[in-house]
This record gives C-alpha cells, structure tokens and sequence, in this order.
C-alpha cells in the first residue's frame, strides 16, 4: 500500500524529534561530565 | 522485518543528533560567547578608569569594588597567538561561557573549589594572576595556547594602567594537579587550559614574569 506524503512527512519529523533529542541529551551530558574549560 | 527498518532509522536520527551536537559543541557555542564578548567589550570600555597617581606603597592595583560573576574585569591580549578577548570575574561554567575568567577569592557569588582563599591577585599586584579558557568549545579562546613560546608578550589591560608580561614556562599537568593553587610572591600570570586540544585529559598552564607597568 502506497503511503501519502503526509503520512511520509509526519514520520520524517518524528525522527527529526529524536535526533533533536539526542542532541539535547548530549549537550547536557557535556556540559555535567566535561570540565569547565574544555 | 519492519523492526530492523524502524531500528535503521531510529539509529541515522540518533547520528544526525551526534552531528547536531558536534556542530553546536564546535560551532555554535563559539557563536554565543562572540556575541557575549562585544557586550563585554562595551561594558568594559564604559567602567571609569581607576587613578593609580601617588607613591608606589600607595598605589591601589585593582578594581574600585569587588566584581561580580561574569563581570568584565580586564583585556587580554597576547599578539603572538592573535590574541585579544575581555577576561570576566570567574572560572564557573557560565562564566567562561562567555570569555577566559580570572580567578576570584572566595566571597559573595563565588564557592569552593572555583574560587581561591588567597587574597585575590589582580594585574600588576605581587602573586598569580590566575586565568583559565575553553580549548574546544565557546568560542575556544585558549586554542593556541601552545603556540606561545617564552619571552611572548602577555598584556593585561586594566582600567588601572596596562601590565606586560613575559612568558617564561609552559607545563602539561594532571587534571587533579595543584601547580597553579600555590601563590607566588613574584608578580606572575598564570595561563590554564584543557589539554590536548579537544580533550580534556590534561591541563596546559603557561606562566608569565611582569616585565613592564
């Protein structure tokens, strides 16, 4: 069954989520593990 | 099958996270401590100037009232490097945020262990004037700090005069080392960074002798 663009777009921003949240994640892993003058 | 393919994706939107990171740790971050470093130059070029005039005893080396976190309290400048940025009061993680700190005694707004219990050391004044800076993130303004070589010119621009000194050494040390926590008698400046660039398994500390005032 042929999905609709929109249905495609949606699941495109969905992983665009994750990745944003990994990002979020690892900046804030970074700024707790890393010393201040890294 | 649909599971390895929803495992797939989910792993590539994990990875452009990691390049999202990586570009804003490298990137980014150097963006906002630019745009904090020409407010602090303002800020700083509109503090009054501070008269030193009168016998050396009496001379009063130092700002008229004890800065706050993140207040510009001088300029650095170190020609060899192309250096030249507005250091802050401070070495906390929103402080360098923002430029290299200098390391301030502990009072008011300042807490063990990012603070000092010796009195508080400014240019131009007998002991350590000490200053740390980012390596890789912010703006990374001790990038080449492993570039100066002794005798490279160290300037410290106060609004109580200006202050050169001289490199005389550069020592890689532990993270956990107290080479830099010992005060001095001489009039020195001391240097602190991570070490080797993008890491931070070492510390690089470059020290420098006033030579002129």
């Amino acid at each position: 069954m042929k999905r609709s663009w929109k249905s495609r777009l949606g699941e495109l921003f969905l992983w665009f989520l994750v990745a944003v949240a990994t990002a979020v994640v690892m900046v804030m892993l970074s700024e707790e593990l890393l010393p201040a003058n890294f | 099958m649909r599971a390895v393919r929803i495992f797939g994706k989910f792993l590539i939107s994990v990875g452009v996270g990691v390049l999202m990171f990586l570009g804003w740790t490298l990137w980014g971050t150097g963006l906002y401590t630019q745009q904090q470093q020409d407010e602090l130059r303002t800020q700083f070029d509109q503090l009054p100037a501070i008269s030193i005039e009168g016998d050396d005893d009496e001379r009063k080396l130092g700002p008229a009232n004890p800065p706050g976190p993140s207040d510009p309290v001088f300029v650095l400048k170190m020609p060899s490097i192309d250096f030249d940025q507005v250091v802050v009061e401070g070495v906390g993680t929103e402080d360098l945020k923002k430029g290299p700190g200098h390391y301030p005694s502990c009072r008011s707004g300042f807490e063990r262990p990012l603070c000092t219990e010796f009195e508080e050391v400014w240019p131009g004044q007998e002991g350590r004037v000490i200053v740390s800076g980012h390596r890789t993130t912010y703006g990374a303004p001790f990038f080449d700090l492993d570039k100066l070589k002794p005798g490279d010119e160290i300037i410290t621009q106060t609004k109580w005069g200006e202050f050169t000194y001289e490199v005389t050494e550069t020592r890689i040390v532990q993270p956990d080392s107290l080479a830099i926590a010992i005060q001095s008698d001489a009039a020195e400046i001391v240097l602190t960074t991570c070490n080797p660039k993008y890491s931070a398994a070492q510390r690089l500390i470059v020290f420098g002798r006033l030579v002129t005032t």
